[in-house]
C-alpha cells in the first residue's frame, strides 16, 4: 500500500514537468524583430513593431517581387501604435495581433533622428531592465521616421528579416563605416565618464537616383568614398536601407553625426577596426589611386598627460596591409619604391584621424574613448570624476603618429604598361 | 545528529562548505560590494578572503581542542546551557536566514527571467520539496549529492566566465584604487559576513576526518574566495563601473550576454540547471544544519524530526520580504554585514573561557 501511494505521488510530481504556467508554443507567438520609435502624433511616442510572418519565411524560396522574401509573400508586417512609452506598445499589440507578442528576438531598436536629438535616455532605460530584451541587439538612428524606415526596409537576399538586420550590422567586421557598438556598448558608454556613446546611422536611399539620372560633368575633385554617410550614398539599386556613419551622443542626446571616414578614424583610435580598404591619391600621379588594405598591427598606444589646464594626448597607431591596386602602373611593388606608397597611405590615414579629432573636439564627444586611457593617471574614482574629462576633452592637445607597413603586394610583383 | 562516526570525506566536506559559502555568486552577490569599492570592487573579495581565513582558523582552533564534538556541544561545555542558548539562536539565525533568503532569491531569479508566468509560490514549493528530501536523507546524502554535482558546477561556472572574455574591458580596472584604500577596507569589513557560513564546519566536525579539519577549513575558504573574486571581477570587466551597480543579479546578466555568433546566443538556459543545483544543495545544507542544531540544542540524537519544522521556518523567512529588493536588502543587512564579526565574538568568548579553564586546571 505504502509503495503504491509513493508511486502515485511520484507520478503526480512529474505532471508539472510539462510546465503548466509558462507553457508556450513558438507558433503561438508574434516574434517582434525590430522596434522603431518616433515622436508621437497623438501620444508621446509612435512605436512601430516589425513582426515576422514565419509561414512565409519557411515557405519562401521561389522567385517573385514580394517585399521581404521570396515567393512573392511578405515575410513581415509592421504595426505602428501611438503610446506613452515603449512597453505600452507590447500590451496594445495584443489588441491587434492574434498571437502573443514576444520581444526576445528583437534585433534592432530604431530611433528617428528627430527623437534622438531630443534625448533617448527615457526610452532606452527599459531595454536593459526588461527581461525579453537582449544587450546584443542594436540601437540604430535613422534619418527619417522610424515607422517609414522599418516598413520600407525589406531584405532582398534574405527571407528572414531578422537575419537581414543582424548581417547588415555585422558588416562592421569588413568596413570602417559601420560602428560595432551593440546596445550593451551603447548603454555602458552612455553611463561612463571618459567615453561617449555612438550608434550606427541609417537612412532610406535617396528618392532620386544619382544626378537625377541625367548625365553631368564629373566634379573637379573626386569625392572620397568615406565622405558619405547614410542617406547620402550616390547609388542605384539594392534595398532601401543604407547604414553608414554614426550618430554621436552626449548625456543621452544626439549631438551630431560622423561620416564614414570620421567613423573609421574613431574606430582606429578605439582599437575596434578590423580592416578597411583605402583609396589614396598616387603621390606621382594624383589623378590616379593606390588602393590598399589597412589592418591594425597592434592595439593603439595612447598616453595621456594630465596637465594643469588641459590634457596632452599622444597616440601611436600601427597598421599593416596589402597593396590591392596601382592605377598608375608605377612599380611601387619594388622594394625601394614600397616606402613611397607606405608614406602616402600613412599620410592619408593621419589626415583622416586629425579630421576626426578636430570634429570630435568641436562636438565635445570622445567616442573613441581617449578618456579611458586618461583614467590611468588617477588614483581613485572620485578623483577621476572630479577631473571632469568631458569638459577637458575639447581643449586637449592631441598628437598622433601613424605607421603603416605594406606586407603583401597581391598576386603581381610588377606592373607592365599597356601598349 | 544521529551518527557519531566520520561519514563525510575530506573532498565531500570541502564541497559542502564551498557550496554553502559561494551560493551567493549565482544570486545577488556583488550588488552592495560594487557600491562600496566602485571600480576596484574586485579587491574587496581579496581582503574578505583574509577575514574569512581568520574566522575559519579561529573556529578550527576551538574545534581541535574538543575532538569529535560539535560547536553546540562545545558551547554548552564552556559557557553553560543559558549563554549557549543565545549562541545556538545565533547559529539557527544564520542557517535559517541563509536557507530562507536563498529560497526566495532563487525563486525570484526564476520568476524574473525564466518562469515569468509561474506563481513564485509554486517555484518555492518545488525548491523546498527537493531540498527537504535530500536533507531528510541525512548529511551523507547531502554530501554525496553535492560532490557528484561539483564537477558540473565548476565547469559551467568557469564556462560562463570564459565565454564572456570577448566582452572584457580592462580599462574598467582604472583608477586602480576605486573608492580608495579606506573605502575598500570599509567595504570589505561591511561584507565580511560572506564567510559566516563557515559556521557549518562546526556542525559537521564530528563526521569529518579530525586530522583533516584544518585542511578542510582552509581549502573551503580559498576555493570559495576564488569564485567570489571571479564573480565580482568579471561583471565589472563586462559591464564596467558605474553600469555594473545597476544589476540586480550580475550572474544572470553574464549568462545573457554570451554571444557566440548568430547561433550561440540565449545560453542562459544551459546555465540554469547549474544555478538550480547550487541553490538546491545550499538549501539542503541550510535545512540539515538547522535541524542538526535544533536536535543538539534539545539534546536529541535524531535530527530528522526537525527537518520539516526547519523547512517551515525557512518558508516563513522566504515569505517575509515583500519584494525582491527587500530580499536582497535583508540578505545584505542580516547576513553579509558584520555577521562574521558576531561569530568571531562568540568564538573569542568560547576561546577565552577555554583558556581560563585551562589555566585553572593547570593551577589545580
Amino acid at each position: 500500500m505504502k509503495q503504491t501511494v509513493f508511486l502515485l505521488l511520484v507520478l503526480l510530481l512529474t505532471l508539472p514537468l510539462a510546465s503548466c504556467y509558462d507553457y508556450s508554443e513558438p507558433d503561438e507567438k508574434a516574434w517582434v524583430l525590430a522596434i522603431g520609435m518616433d515622436k508621437g502624433k497623438e501620444n508621446k511616442l509612435t512605436v512601430t513593431t516589425i513582426i515576422a510572418v514565419p509561414k512565409n519565411i519557411a515557405g519562401a524560396g521561389g522567385g517573385g517581387e514580394g517585399g521581404g522574401g521570396g515567393g512573392g509573400q511578405e515575410t513581415f508586417f509592421s504595426v505602428s501604435l501611438e503610446v506613452p512609452s515603449l512597453l505600452s506598445a507590447l500590451e496594445l499589440l495584443d489588441a491587434v495581433v492574434d498571437r502573443r507578442p514576444d520581444l526576445s528576438h528583437t534585433a534592432w531598436f530604431v530611433f528617428s533622428r528627430e527623437l534622438a536629438e531630443e534625448g533617448i535616455e527615457a526610452y532606452f532605460a527599459p531595454l536593459a531592465r526588461f527581461y525579453q530584451f537582449r544587450r546584443s541587439a542594436n540601437i540604430i538612428i535613422c534619418e527619417e521616421q522610424a515607422q517609414e524606415f522599418l516598413s520600407r526596409g525589406k531584405p532582398i537576399l534574405e527571407d528572414n528579416v531578422s537575419k537581414y538586420y543582424q548581417l547588415q550590422q555585422q558588416a562592421y567586421q569588413y568596413t570602417e563605416f559601420i560602428p560595432n557598438d551593440t546596445l550593451h556598448q551603447f548603454y555602458i558608454k552612455s553611463k561612463s565618464p571618459g567615453v561617449a556613446a555612438m550608434a550606427p546611422l541609417a537612412a532610406l536611399k535617396k528618392e532620386k537616383p544619382i544626378n537625377n539620372g541625367a548625365p553631368s560633368p564629373r566634379p573637379e575633385t573626386d569625392i572620397p568614398k568615406g565622405e558619405y554617410q547614410a542617406g547620402q550614398l550616390p547609388r542605384q539599386g539594392s534595398g532601401e536601407i543604407e547604414v553608414m556613419g554614426a550618430a554621436v551622443f552626449r548625456q543621452g542626446w544626439m549631438v551630431g553625426t560622423l561620416n564614414g571616414d570620421e567613423l573609421g578614424a574613431a574606430r582606429m583610435l578605439e582599437g575596434t577596426l578590423k580592416q578597411t580598404i583605402k583609396d589614396i591619391p598616387d603621390p606621382a600621379q594624383p589623378d590616379t589611386y593606390l588602393i590598399a588594405m589597412v589592418k591594425p598591427r597592434q592595439k593603439p598606444q595612447i598616453k595621456v598627460d594630465i596637465g594643469p589646464d588641459y590634457p596632452q594626448i599622444s597616440i601611436e597607431l600601427k597598421f599593416e596591409g596589402d597593396l590591392l591596386s596601382v592605377q598608375s602602373g608605377i612599380n611601387y611593388e619594388e622594394p625601394h619604391m614600397l616606402h613611397i606608397a607606405e608614406q602616402a597611405i600613412t599620410q592619408s590615414l593621419q589626415e583622416d584621424i586629425n579630421k576626426y579629432l578636430a570634429k570630435s573636439q568641436q562636438l565635445g564627444t570622445d567616442v573613441a574613448g581617449l578618456g579611458l586611457s586618461a583614467k590611468k593617471n588617477f588614483r581613485t574614482w572620485p578623483e577621476w570624476e572630479a577631473y571632469d574629462w568631458e569638459s577637458k576633452y575639447p581643449l586637449a592637445s592631441i598628437n598622433v603618429n601613424v605607421d603603416y607597413r605594406l606586407r603583401r603586394i597581391g598576386l603581381l610583383h610588377e606592373t607592365v604598361p599597356l601598349r | 545528529m544521529s551518527q557519531q562516526k566520520p561519514v563525510v570525506g575530506e573532498s565531500e566536506a570541502v564541497t559542502l562548505l564551498l557550496t554553502f559559502l559561494s551560493y551567493k555568486v549565482f544570486l545577488a552577490y556583488g550588488v552592495f560590494i560594487y557600491s562600496e569599492g566602485l571600480n576596484a570592487s574586485w579587491i574587496i573579495p581579496l581582503i574578505n578572503t583574509l577575514l574569512g581565513l581568520l574566522g575559519v582558523l579561529l573556529l578550527i582552533s576551538l574545534l581541535s581542542k574538543f575532538p569529535g564534538q560539535d560547536l553546540v556541544k562545545i558551547g554548552e561545555v564552556l559557557s553553560g546551557p543559558y549563554l549557549n542558548m543565545l549562541f545556538v539562536l545565533f547559529y539557527l539565525f544564520i542557517f535559517l536566514l541563509s536557507g530562507g533568503l536563498v529560497l526566495r532569491l532563487a525563486a525570484e531569479r526564476m520568476a524574473v527571467g525564466f518562469f515569468v508566468d509561474t506563481p513564485i509560490s509554486l517555484t518555492t514549493f518545488f525548491f523546498i520539496a527537493g531540498a527537504l528530501v535530500v536533507s531528510y536523507l541525512g548529511l551523507e546524502a547531502v554530501a554525496r549529492t553535492a560532490r557528484f554535482l561539483l564537477g558540473i558546477l565548476i565547469i559551467t561556472a568557469m564556462a560562463m566566465v570564459i565565454f564572456t572574455i570577448p566582452f572584457w574591458q580592462f580599462h574598467a580596472l582604472y583608477p586602480l584604487w576605486g573608492s580608495g584604500p579606506w573605502g575598500l577596507l570599509k567595504g570589505a569589513i561591511k561584507n565580511s559576513g560572506d564567510y559566516v557560513q563557515i559556521l557549518f564546519l562546526g556542525v559537521i566536525y564530528p563526521f569529518i576526518p579530525r586530522d583533516r579539519l584544518k585542511a578542510i577549513g582552509i581549502k573551503s575558504v580559498l576555493f570559495a574566495s576564488f569564485f567570489m573574486f571571479l564573480y565580482i571581477l568579471v561583471p565589472l570587466l563586462i559591464f564596467t563601473y558605474p553600469s555594473v551597480t545597476e544589476l540586480a543579479m550580475p550572474s544572470i546578466e553574464m549568462a545573457r550576454i554570451i554571444n557566440l555568433g548568430r547561433f550561440g546566443q540565449r545560453l542562459e538556459v544551459i546555465f540554469l540547471p547549474v544555478w538550480v543545483f547550487s541553490n538546491l544543495i545550499t538549501l539542503s545544507i541550510a535545512l540539515y544544519a538547522s535541524a542538526a542544531v535544533f536536535a543538539r540544542a534539545f539534546k536529541l540524537n535524531d535530527y530528522r524530526p526537525f527537518v520539516l519544522s526547519s523547512a517551515v521556518f525557512i518558508l516563513v523567512i522566504a515569505s517575509l520580504p515583500e519584494n525582491v529588493s527587500q530580499a536582497i536588502y535583508y540578505h545584505y543587512k542580516y547576513l553579509t554585514q558584520y555577521s562574521l564579526s558576531a561569530l568571531a565574538l562568540i568564538l573569542l568568548i568560547l576561546h577565552s573561557v577555554a583558556w581560563i579553564r585551562g589555566k585553572e586546571e593547570s593551577k589545580g
